[in-house]
């Protein structure tokens, strides 16, 4: 093996909001979309990254830093994770937006499924609002189909 | 089809509460898709009338075998319970835990027969099935006898019932009978053991 590490290499990030992080190349190089960018492109290292702003970057490199880091345990990963998605659902949104663009695939799974954890027994009233998601039945439409499956309406959560 | 005769409640009562709008921007569809596939059936089908997008999702038969091969593994992590565990012949657990069986699920979890509906079948279920089988959430179960020989598949997430045709007479007896996946053809299969008497 060549000596190459001796020297860490750095590598600056450029949020949405023009903030910069510098941190280490190899903390960085877990997102996929920044590591294509490493390889692909020219050798400037301020990477820009405009879909992310800096209050999400903080929790990304939080989470990365962790994640690199060879000598912690699965166990203890496992409860940094699951302490990791502990956070309101707006925020765990916006990570899932900019794990999705800066293609981290633990990181998205972690966070799809602390969603699909909390909105189990929610009602589609709950779902809709959360999500944004305009009801685009009638309503004769969408009674008919509760209808279809109408125990699946049992034990929901209240809103 | 199963009709079910139950009157229940048309509209939910919406609460008036000021709930917790995010103003977040729209996912992409695939990660809706993958949140979709972490959760279990009953959830599903209850998100169906969320909006049309989500009903045409939900019911696409791709996203069926994606669910389907996610909620395998999430039953190794605890995350969901699937597999149906029968303890005499008129309950159905459904487990956390695939490696685990004999840790009873909550009360909650306990499906009664009565609930699979199996009195609107052409039995009387004075007479208890011989057997069951289970498969990735699927339960067949079989009545049979020198003269009678039915099976009937049950969709435990769904609740909804069909008869499989046994092939065999009243000339055949049935000594085992088994329940799986078959790759190939991507189906389901009934793998019957039999003695033929007229052979003998």
């Amino acid at each position: 093996m060549a000596t190459t590490t001796t020297e860490t290499k750095m590598l600056t990030l450029c949020t949405s909001d023009k903030q910069q992080f510098q941190i280490e190349e190899t903390i960085a190089l877990q997102a996929v979309t920044i590591r294509n960018m490493v390889e692909d492109e020219c050798a400037s290292n301020v990477i820009p990254l405009p879909n992310v702003n800096s209050k999400i970057m903080i929790q990304i490199i939080e989470y990365l830093k962790k994640h690199v880091d060879s000598s912690v345990s699965k166990e203890d990963m496992e409860k940094f994770d699951s302490a990791f998605v502990e956070k309101k659902l707006s925020e765990i949104f916006d990570i899932i937006l900019a794990a999705n663009y800066l293609n981290i695939k633990n990181l998205l799974d972690i966070c799809c499924q602390r969603v699909a954890d909390v909105m189990k027994n929610k009602s589609p009233e709950w779902v809709r609002r959360t999500f944004n998601i305009v009801n685009d039945f009638t309503a004769e439409e969408e009674a008919k189909i509760r209808k279809e499956h109408e125990w699946a309406f049992e034990g929901v959560d209240e809103d | 089809m199963m009709e079910s005769c139950v009157f229940g409640i048309e509209e939910e009562e919406i609460k008036g509460e000021a709930g917790h709008r995010t103003g977040i921007m729209y996912l992409p569809e695939d990660v809706v898709v993958d949140i979709l596939s972490r959760l279990p059936v009953k959830s599903l089908l209850r998100f169906e009338c969320v909006s049309k997008q989500w009903r045409s999702s939900i019911s696409d038969h791709q996203f069926a075998k994606f669910q389907l091969s996610r909620s395998l593994s999430l039953v190794k992590t605890g995350h969901q319970k699937f597999l149906l565990y029968s303890s005499g012949y008129d309950k159905f657990y459904l487990m956390h835990n695939s490696e685990n069986p004999c840790e009873k699920a909550e009360d909650d979890d306990v499906v009664n027969i009565e609930k699979l509906e199996l009195h609107s079948l052409p039995f009387d279920y004075e007479n208890p099935p011989n057997t069951f089988r289970s498969c990735d959430g699927l339960l067949l179960v079989g009545w049979y006898g020198q003269f009678h020989k039915y099976f009937f598949l049950w969709n435990a997430c769904l609740n909804t019932c069909i008869q499989v045709q046994c092939p065999l007479g009243s000339r055949f007896t049935i000594l085992e009978f088994g329940f799986c996946y078959d790759h190939f053809s991507n189906d389901y299969k009934v793998v019957i053991m039999f003695i033929n008497y007229d052979v003998i």
